[in-house]
């Protein structure tokens, strides 16, 4: 007790290093809440950083880039693009919906298949997928996109963690598990109690599912009339120069009215039938956005833009797409034009929505939020799956046309395979994703560039600075001083230091993403356990749980900034269920895990 | 606002000398004015810029005005038009409908 007490005088017992540490971890976790800066970015400057001050060595510093978490992680992108190109995601994801005649009925059709294939792919990449598959199917069934996206992106996080591969947070628990102990983790370790987190999660959200918020779908904004703006311009050689509104027939239009009309110097005009055309004029118009459009092509007119466009400009290569704001957008607080997404994409905004009701002011000039709803005029060979925009912007009517042929059965057999010899321990779970990946070559499953651009880089960044990060914590001696202030606080009892971790976890992972978290706490259960005298494995295991119930917040992880949008949800609909969902997940995660691994003293 | 143009007719031609400027705070009382010689079978407006610098939304509107409601689409004659007043008749799409003259 004194020499405990003495250490605590000195720094609180920690090293000068420990407490370089616990600032840049403060540091990151500060950046990361409340700056748009990536986050690969963020962990590479913070290692730098720890580096940079003697924290870690050379080796430490370049563990993480090596680590087989990141290759694992890394290397599953290329066994997705052989499942994805070749049809199979596809195919599963037409055929399981179905068309249920009852909303609790339809919520289990698409939960449970969700979730499953979410035990064996990327959290990511799933709920994309689904988010356009749930469109459809939601106008099919007559139920509001808000009713659904969120219980998908829960099904999604929930099923991530039925297996080691489900996401990144398991394969880094289970790695580090690995590294220190020197055993292994069986890919479906995690299965038993993260099926059960599953079936009480399902029958949490049916039970609940009033609480999801009844909203109509943000691209009806696009569709009702008297629901939006559009702006349109008069080119210097418009026919219908010197002209009034009223002789050439723009001021009362089929399917809409016009609103505002603003000359080249802005000054003051009356709006009136007997206002002059001039060019250079930005015509607001407010209706039916298909009939508004159809001026363009009667009056020569076009979508407002920075200059003045000729006609000779505008051709029929072009159509209109609706994209969602993403939550770390860079558009946010700005107006379209502060940015040079419009050049460099050679698109154009033509109208903004915010929660399904029209923006009034010109779209050019609204303050974007994330989750609003835009409808752009693109070329239509524009790649709106691209990094840049999609980084920026998230479209919603992405579609893949995949033609399912035979390599669909040799993509499925791979990963039937692979998770077979992985289970069973005949090749380990890094041998058994590489030859995974390369027999999807092999085969053709997917070509070269479709592997290398399903590849999440960024990610993988993320991932190798959380890991190293996680050393630092470890090597620093915090994860040791962590876990003893965990006992200090609920004693040796080895259930309440597994919850008190659990917890602690749960509630970090709301506001900062899974994977960072995941690597900081890995080593203070690990050492949790240790200080107890317990086999750490359970205590890892509920650290998967707990780690990856991120569900309270939209930016807790990736998923669910993807739904924001295209459910039109606000950040409370997060909290309503969300809040409830973790604690239950937890706790459900918790006792999952000790009845199914009983506590084993070293 | 001192008024600052002159409105002289000779026959069938207007001519209107401006001043430095056409804006909001002259042009309505020179649209006005012009307005007096509606139907008096005007076939030519000739606009003596020497003097002009400044062409507002307002003062384009005024030459719209002459060019559409003044008589049978009378001739718009702009002389000695400066190269800024220029670039504003080209953005608004004017230029086609005038006939520019030096002196």
């Amino acid at each position: 007790m004194t020499t405990y007490l003495f250490n605590n005088i000195f720094l609180w017992g920690l090293s000068i290093d420990a407490w370089i540490t616990i600032a840049t971890v403060m540091a990151v976790i500060g950046v990361m809440l409340f700056t748009k800066v990536r986050t690969d970015a963020i962990m590479l400057i913070a290692i730098g950083v720890l580096f940079a001050l003697g924290v870690l060595d050379a080796k430490e510093m370049c563990s993480g880039f090596s680590a087989g978490t990141v290759v694992v992680t890394g290397v599953l992108g290329v066994v997705m693009a052989g499942l994805r190109y070749t049809g199979v995601l596809q195919w599963m994801l037409k055929h399981v919906f179905g068309l249920p005649d009852r909303y609790p009925t339809a919520l289990l059709r698409m939960m449970v298949p969700v979730s499953m294939l979410s035990a064996f792919l990327s959290n990511t990449m799933l709920t994309m997928l689904f988010s356009n598959v749930l469109k459809r199917w939601s106008r099919k069934l007559n139920i509001a996109p808000s009713k659904l996206y969120l219980p998908m992106m829960y099904a999604v996080q929930m099923g991530g963690v039925l297996t080691l591969i489900g996401t990144s947070t398991n394969i880094i628990v289970a790695d580090y598990y690995g590294t220190a102990t020197g055993k292994t983790m069986n890919m479906f370790s995690i299965l038993v109690p993260g099926a059960l987190c599953l079936f009480v999660g399902i029958l949490f959200i049916i039970a609940v599912r009033r609480w999801l918020p009844d909203r109509k779908s943000p691209e009806e904004a696009f569709e009702t009339a008297f629901d939006y703006t559009v702006e349109l311009r008069v080119p210097s050689d418009n026919p219908n120069i010197c002209k009034t509104l009223g002789e050439a027939g723009l001021f009362h239009v089929k399917g809409g009215n016009l609103i505002d009309i603003h000359h080249f110097d802005h000054d003051p005009s009356v709006l009136s039938e007997d206002e002059f055309i001039m060019g250079g004029d930005r015509l607001l118009y407010t209706g039916q956005i298909d009939e508004i459009l159809e001026l363009k092509e009667t009056h020569n007119l076009v979508v407002s833009d920075h200059h003045v466009r000729s006609m000779n400009e505008i051709n029929k290569n072009y159509e209109l797409r609706i994209a969602f704001v993403n939550f770390y957008s860079k558009l946010i607080g700005k107006t379209i034009g502060d940015s040079s997404i419009e050049r460099d994409n050679n698109m154009v905004l033509v109208a903004v929505a915010r929660r399904g009701r029209r923006i009034e002011a010109p779209p050019r000039e609204v303050e974007l939020q994330a989750g609003d709803t835009l409808l752009f005029e693109c070329p239509r060979k524009t790649n709106t799956y691209a990094k840049h925009l999609t980084s920026q912007l998230q479209f919603s009517d992405f579609q893949e046309v995949v033609k399912i042929g035979p390599n669909a059965i040799v993509s499925s057999l791979i990963m039937t395979a692979m998770m077979i010899l992985t289970a069973l321990n005949v090749v380990s779970l890094l041998h058994g994703t590489v030859l995974a990946a390369l027999a999807m070559l092999l085969f053709r499953c997917c070509t070269i560039n479709q592997a290398m651009d399903s590849v999440s880089w960024r990610s993988l960044m993320s991932l190798a600075g959380s890991i190293v990060l996680g050393t630092a914590i470890a090597k620093t001696g915090i994860a040791q001083m962590v876990a003893l202030t965990v006992v200090d606080l609920v004693g040796t009892q080895p259930i309440l230091v597994m919850l008190g971790v659990c917890l602690a976890a749960m509630l970090i992972t709301q506001i900062v993403e899974n994977v960072a978290v995941t690597a900081m706490f890995a080593p203070i259960m690990y050492q949790a356990a240790m200080q107890v005298g317990y086999e750490p494995a359970p205590f890892l295991l509920a650290l998967m749980i707990a780690a990856n119930a991120s569900y309270a917040t939209p930016i807790a992880a990736s998923p669910n900034m993807l739904v924001y949008g295209p459910g039109g949800y606000r950040f409370t609909d997060y909290m309503r269920i969300g809040i409830p969902l973790t604690i239950i997940v937890t706790i459900t995660g918790v006792a999952a895990v000790i009845l199914a691994y009983p506590l084993v003293k070293l | 606002m001192e008024k600052d143009y002159e409105v002289k007719k000779e026959g069938s031609v207007l001519t209107v000398t401006l001043g430095n400027k056409l804006v909001a705070i002259n042009a309505p009382a020179l649209t006005d004015e012009l307005a007096a010689y509606k139907d008096q079978d005007i076939e030519k407006v000739v606009f003596d810029a020497t003097n002009l610098i400044i062409l507002s939304s307002s003062g384009i509107r005024t030459i719209m005005y002459c060019k559409q409601k003044l008589g049978a689409s009378p001739e718009i004659v702009f002389v000695n038009c400066k190269k800024m007043v220029l670039d504003v008749l080209d953005l608004v799409g004017l230029r086609p409908f005038i006939t520019f003259k030096e002196r």
